[in-house]
Parts: structure tokens; sequence; C-alpha cells
């Protein structure tokens, strides 16, 4: 009934979705050619086709995740990286399996992406009642509240339909949604969908059961190596499949015939050699292939011969056999033109990053960090490392001489901080710059969340931002603390005595411990340009452990060179030297030439790292 | 061609040559050991010594096979109280940003052991006995004898001043 309802609807209703002339090729491969898609308000449309056929790579250009080389395509008359930005009333679906953070629960993902989408700022309330409705309809209530590294794959893709419904999409692209479903499941799968189309929602969908398409689509496209070679309304493509004996369907549907007597009919059918009768590969009945003319005469001579039909009909279905014959079997089309040159038209245009998109990207990662237990436990180590340092230095009669300030480590208790600082610049600090950093972008790859970060409201650059500033903020608040932690151990172990400068001048306390500060201020440039280098080594590598490693081994290994004979220009462009400008803060006179060019380093490696990492992440976006 | 390939030439000499020469370091050395007598004095609760009443003057040089860093610096100095100018000879070790760790040749020391007793009968840390410093390894070595006399090659946009 609703189908019917659907198809009704559907009739001179706004076109949402229009895609012409589009091609797409990776390398030498073509994998969509020249396909012309028009999907109308209501309208549920079916793409189907062998794998490799296309059917991901177009959805994927409808959701605004893989650039399209030519052709025009058009979501309710915008770009789809346009139409990802609208919400509510925009595009959502998902490509492949939809993929979530499997430490959050299912209800925490949702809440995220609608953060994402802008739409929990916007009506908090009414967003959770939402999320609440949503995972109702696609029964995930009772496993809201678990994380989602326990669900089935089945759960994981009724939740990834939640979350795409949650923008109140009019259109809505998605990939085998009944993928995984049990039979009960895909029931309600398909039933919400006919649901929207009801309510005037366009919906695409790739499949390869054709039974489910003909249940649910009021019109498909059949794909094969990229190119349309069936689109059309169900109706017409029934029409189609009943018609022409001469036609494709004729070569593959075959009839299955029950009788009285099995063995008997198919020595009659020796007397009629324009038939092929054979026994059904089931051994129920026979598998009869040839005119209707024939099949005519030898059921009446079975009859003439005493052998009853009980049963004559399809093999296989007639929109399945049509199915097979077009994706199947000798290709009988003209081969496929060459794809035109790639015009600058053809490719997408961007929306502009904006501000506020920022600030969400900012609060979703924040969010995200948040939930992180090693997190925790990075901030829990800053503070509690150097109050067990200061504990065990109390009563020690050994000083770390070979440190700067060491001998004063017990005399003043601002020498403890500035020993901390000189001890971290090696490897602690590219260490703690390393963790978050390493881990934002390659988190989304190791979770394939990647891919749906991209079909929400934010744009790329937005989230590139966002995980950059988050990235950075996480390192400098690591350093800070563990300054303050430091300073309180100082103070813990001598007190506020005045310190020696490193011109043997003496420090009053209050301004031993603010220039200390100041010391600890100086750090934070390089410490930001370590996280960058983090992020680049993580997205070049795909992975954590070589964005942690890289910065480590990379401060380690400037640390040393820095020791041994080499030109002094080189030595000043290390990013490990800006980690000591602050020695001249306590020198007399003081000198802040090291601070000054430390941090112009420290910007010249931040630019170049955060530039690589961004030019790298969006090649890595298809 | 020439003077714009002697330019380049000069220019990577300066940009290659290390920055931790005889001339900044013994300005360095001598004006770092004067401070801190003031200030042990000052520790010390004895009657206050000016840093400039020592006079204090060093002489570096890099011991023959020893490693880049190394260097021996003497260090003359006048005595106020006794009136007299006495020899004291450091072992340094300088890195590449001129920061430096001194400690005192033992068997030639006017400035004491590790230790040294207030006349309160307390015992303190000698800070003439061992201790460290920095200096700008871009300043100009017109003055081999005291940095502050010298003016700062590199602008200084701003002061740290605290209290």
């Amino acid at each position: 009934m609703v189908g019917a309802h659907t198809a009704e609807l559907s009739v001179g209703a706004p076109l949402l979705l229009e895609v012409r002339g589009v091609w797409k090729s990776y390398g030498d491969r073509v994998a969509v050619s020249d396909v012309h898609l028009a999907v109308r308000a209501g309208e549920v449309h079916g793409l189907l086709g062998a794998n490799g056929a296309g059917k991901t790579t177009l959805l994927r250009m409808l959701l605004g995740l893989t650039q399209r080389d030519s052709g025009e395509l058009h979501v309710l008359r915008r770009t789809p990286a346009h139409a990802l930005a609208v919400v509510p009333g925009g595009i959502a679906g998902f490509v492949e399996a939809p993929r979530f953070y499997p430490h959050l629960t299912g209800r925490a993902n949702l809440a995220l992406l609608a953060e994402l989408d802008g739409l929990a700022r916007r009506e908090q309330a009414g967003m959770a009642k939402t999320a609440e409705g949503l995972l109702h309809d696609v029964g995930l209530e009772r496993h809201a509240d678990v994380c989602v590294a326990s669900y089935s794959s089945g759960m994981r893709q009724r939740l990834g339909l939640a979350a795409a419904l949650l923008r109140s999409p009019r259109v809505v692209v998605l990939d085998e949604p009944t993928t995984s479903l049990d039979p009960r499941g895909a029931r309600e799968v398909c039933l919400i969908l006919k649901r929207l189309a009801a309510r005037g929602v366009a919906v695409v969908l790739s499949s390869h059961d054709m039974r489910e398409v003909e249940s649910l689509c009021s019109s498909l496209t059949i794909l094969r190596a990229g190119r349309v070679v069936f689109s059309g309304t169900m109706d017409e493509l029934r029409h189609r499949s009943s018609g022409d004996a001469a036609g494709p369907l004729a070569a593959v549907a075959g009839r299955r015939l029950r009788t009285s007597d099995d063995e008997y009919a198919q020595t009659i059918a020796a007397e009629h050699p324009q038939l092929d009768v054979a026994r059904a590969a089931d051994g129920d009945g026979l598998d009869i292939d040839g005119a209707e003319l024939a099949r005519d005469r030898y059921t009446v001579a079975l009859g003439q011969a005493g052998v009853a039909v009980r049963s004559l009909e399809q093999a296989t279905d007639d929109l399945g056999a049509l199915f097979l014959a077009l994706t199947t079997g000798p290709e009988t089309a003209d081969p496929a033109p060459l794809p035109p040159p790639r015009s600058p038209e053809g490719r997408p245009m961007r929306p502009r990053f904006t501000a506020r998109g920022v600030m969400i990207a900012t609060s979703v990662e924040r969010a995200k960090l948040a939930a992180r237990l090693e997190v925790r436990g990075v901030l829990a180590a800053c503070v509690c490392v150097p109050l067990a340092f200061g504990a065990a230095m109390r009563g020690e009669a050994v000083v770390p001489e070979d440190t700067l300030f060491g001998r004063a480590i017990v005399r003043s208790g601002a020498a403890l901080p500035l020993v901390v600082l000189g001890f971290a610049a090696a490897w602690v600090f590219p260490l703690l710059a390393s963790v978050v950093a390493a881990d934002v972008f390659a988190a989304e790859y190791r979770h394939g969340t990647w891919p749906m970060l991209l079909t929400r409201s934010r744009t790329a650059s937005e989230l590139f931002i966002g995980k950059a500033i988050v990235a950075s903020a996480f390192s400098c608040v690591v350093v800070c603390l563990l300054g303050v932690s430091s300073a309180g151990a100082g103070l813990f172990l001598a007190g506020n005595a005045p310190l020696v400068g490193l011109s043997g001048t003496l420090l009053a306390g209050a301004h031993a411990a603010g220039l200390t500060a100041a010391a600890w201020v100086s750090v934070l440039p390089p410490v930001v340009a370590f996280t960058a280098l983090a992020m680049l080594a993580s997205i070049a590598a795909r992975g954590s452990p070589i964005g942690v490693g890289l910065p480590v081994a990379a401060g380690l290994s400037m640390q040393l060179l820095s020791f041994v004979q080499i030109p002094e220009v080189v030595r000043r462009v290390l990013l490990t030297t800006p980690f000591l400008g602050w020695h001249g803060l306590f020198a007399e006179p003081q000198y802040l030439r090291p601070l000054v060019e430390g941090a112009g380093v420290s910007a010249a490696y931040l630019v170049a790292s955060l530039s690589a990492a961004y030019a790298l992440s969006r090649t890595r976006d298809e | 061609m020439s003077r714009g390939a002697l330019i380049v030439a000069l220019a990577l000499t300066s940009a290659c040559r290390s920055g931790v020469t005889p001339a900044r370091l013994e300005g360095a050395l001598a004006s770092t050991f004067a401070n801190l007598v003031e200030s042990q004095e000052t520790l010390m609760e004895l009657p206050r010594v000016a840093a400039s009443d020592l006079r204090a003057s060093a002489s570096c040089e890099k011991p023959q096979g020893h490693a880049g860093g190394e260097w021996r610096c003497t260090v003359t100095w006048f005595v106020p109280r006794r009136r007299v100018l006495v020899h004291d000879t450091y072992e340094l070790t300088v890195a590449a940003d001129g920061c430096y760790t001194a400690a005192a040749d033992p068997s030639e020391a006017h400035v004491g052991g590790p230790r040294v007793t207030t006349p309160g009968g307390k015992s303190m840390t000698n800070l003439l006995y061992a201790f460290e410093g920095c200096f700008d390894t871009s300043w100009p070595e017109r003055d081999r004898s005291d940095p502050r006399t010298s003016d700062p090659a590199f602008p200084t946009p701003l002061r740290i001043a605290l209290p």
C-alpha cells in the first residue's frame, strides 16, 4: 500500500537529485561512465549491479565523498558538499558499512553527530527526543547505552540509519541498508524507508537483492561495469521482462515442469527436439527451455500419453532473470566511449569553512577526547610524576649536577621546575605533544569513521582545524600541568628561597618564580610544532604508533645532533633548540634572541607540518 | 660576481661558525664568577662585596686532545679583604648554545671546597666550587672582559621585568 502511494506521490514531485553524464576514473579504470539519474521527492530509487559495477562510487559522489571527473551532479539544486551543509532538509546517508566510535555508546555516538551538525546546541531538548525516537524506530532503544564495540553488524547498520535520519534529510543515500540484518530487521528497515518516501523524502539505495528492490523501489538503475544498462520505473522493467521473447530474458528464463511421472515425461521429450529438457538439479521436476509453441506441443503430448501436468512455472522470477541477463553474460552494448577531459566545472565547489563550524568541530573533538581513558592517564601522570620526583629528592644528598639548576634543587623552589624543563626537552615534550595529536586522525582511520564525519555538515577543513586545535590545546594543557605540578614540588622541596641565576646573580623568590613561569610558557611554541609533526606523521602512516614514535625519535635525534659539531645555522633550525631559549631569561643582562628565533623556527615547523598534513588528509579523503 | 660571491661566502661562514668563542666565554665567566662571589657573601651574611670590586678576569683555552666542548679557564680576581690578586682554575663544559658548567680545580682552588661554613657555623653549598652559566653566543666581541659593556647584536624586543 505504502509503495503504491509512494509511486503516486512521486509523479510530478520536485526533482531532488539529478545526475547528468557523470564520469569517474581511478587511473586507467573507469568506475562510472556517463551515468544519468533523476530521483524525485517520494521516490525510492534502487541502484543495482554486480560487485564493481560502480554503485558505491556513484553513492560516494552523491554524498560528496568522491569528486567526479566530469558531468553534473545536483542534490536539492546544490553540489553534494553544499547539500551536506543543509540541516535539516539536506542529504544524509552512508556508504559501505556505517562506522562509529566503538568506545562510545550508541546514544553518545548519535549525540556527537548531532553536535557536529549543529543540532545539539540549536534544540537540545528536541534533539534528545528525536534521537530517542530514532533509536526506537530502528529497534535499538534497549541497546542505546551499550558501547558500539559490542554491537553486531546488523545493529551498526540500524545505528547508521538512525544517524542518517537524525539530520531530517530530504534525500537519503544508503549503501545496501539491509545487509547483515535478519529478515525481521530487513523488513523493519524497508518499512522505515517506505514511510520516509511517503513523507516526500527521496531515497536512493544500492542492493544486490532484486526482490528487495522490487518490493521497495518505485524506480531503479542497473549498472554494469560503470555504465547504465537500464534506468526507469519498476513497471517499465516488468514490461520489458514479460514482453519480448527474443530479448535478453529469453536466453535465461527457463521453465520448471512437474508431472505425475517425470521419468516418462523425459522419455517423451526425446520426440520434441525443439525443446531442451533435463532433470532439475534439485530433483524437483524437469527444467525445460524452448519456444512457447514447442512447450505447448510437448504438454499436449504428455496429456495424450497419460502423464498429468501438475505445474509449469518459470524457474526464476522475471525481474531476477532480467537482472542476470543485464548484468552477466556477454556485453551487447557498444564499447564504452572515452571519458571527456576533466573539467574544472566538473569538480564540486566546497563550501567555505566558518568560524562557527570550526568551533563546533573543536567542541566535538574535545568531547571525544574527554571520553578517552588514556588521556586522563596522561593528565594524571603529569600531575603525579613531578610530585613524586620532589618527594624522592627530599632528604637526598645526591642532586642532578649535570643539569642546569640541578645543584640548586634543594636550595630554591624555582630550581626543580627548571630541572624538569631541561630534562623534558629531549623526549618528554615530543612524547606529550604526540599522545593526542598522533591519534586524532589515526583513530578515525582505525575505526573507519572519517567518511561518516565527512557526510555531516562540517567541511573537511573545519574538521581538520578542529582536530589541530584540540591536539594543540591538549599539548599545551599537559605542559602547563607538568609545569604547575613541578612548581608545587619545588616549593614543597625547597620553599621560596632565592635562586642563583645563570650569571651568578641572586634572584629573589617571587622574581625567580615569575621567570620560571615565563620559561615554561616559552616551550609552548615548539611543543605545538611537535604536535603538528605528530599529526603529519600519523596521517602519512595512517597509524598512531608512527605518529608518536616519529616526533620522539626526531626530538632525540635533534638533541644528539646539537651535541656534536654542526654548523651553527643548522643547530639554530633544529626544533629542539627553541626548548633551550629560556636560558637567556636567567642571565644578566637577559638575552631574548634565542626565544624570538625559537618562536620563528617553531612557527615554520608548525606551518610546514600542518600544511603537509592538511594536503595529505585531503588526498586521503577518497 | 666576485663581490657577491664574497658576501655570500662571508655570510655562510658567519652563519656556520660557532658562537662559543674564547672572548665571549672569558667575558661571561669572569662576570658570573664576580656575581657569584657577591651572591655567596650575601647568602653567608658577610659584609657586602660588590662584584666590580673583584676586578675579575678570565683566560680560556681548549686543552690539547680534549673534546669539542671542553675548556680550561683561569679566573684572576682581587680578594678585597686580603687585598691580593689570586688565580683559580676551572674545567668547563660548554654547550653550543652558550651554557656551561664550571668545576674548580681542587688542587689550586682559592675558592674553597664543595661546602663552606657561615660565620654562624652553618654549612652550605659553595657556589664558587661548581657552578653553571649561560651567555648569548651572538654577543659582539669588542670587550672581552665584561659582556654587560657591549650592546647585544640582536635587538631585544622586550625585557622581562618581574618582581
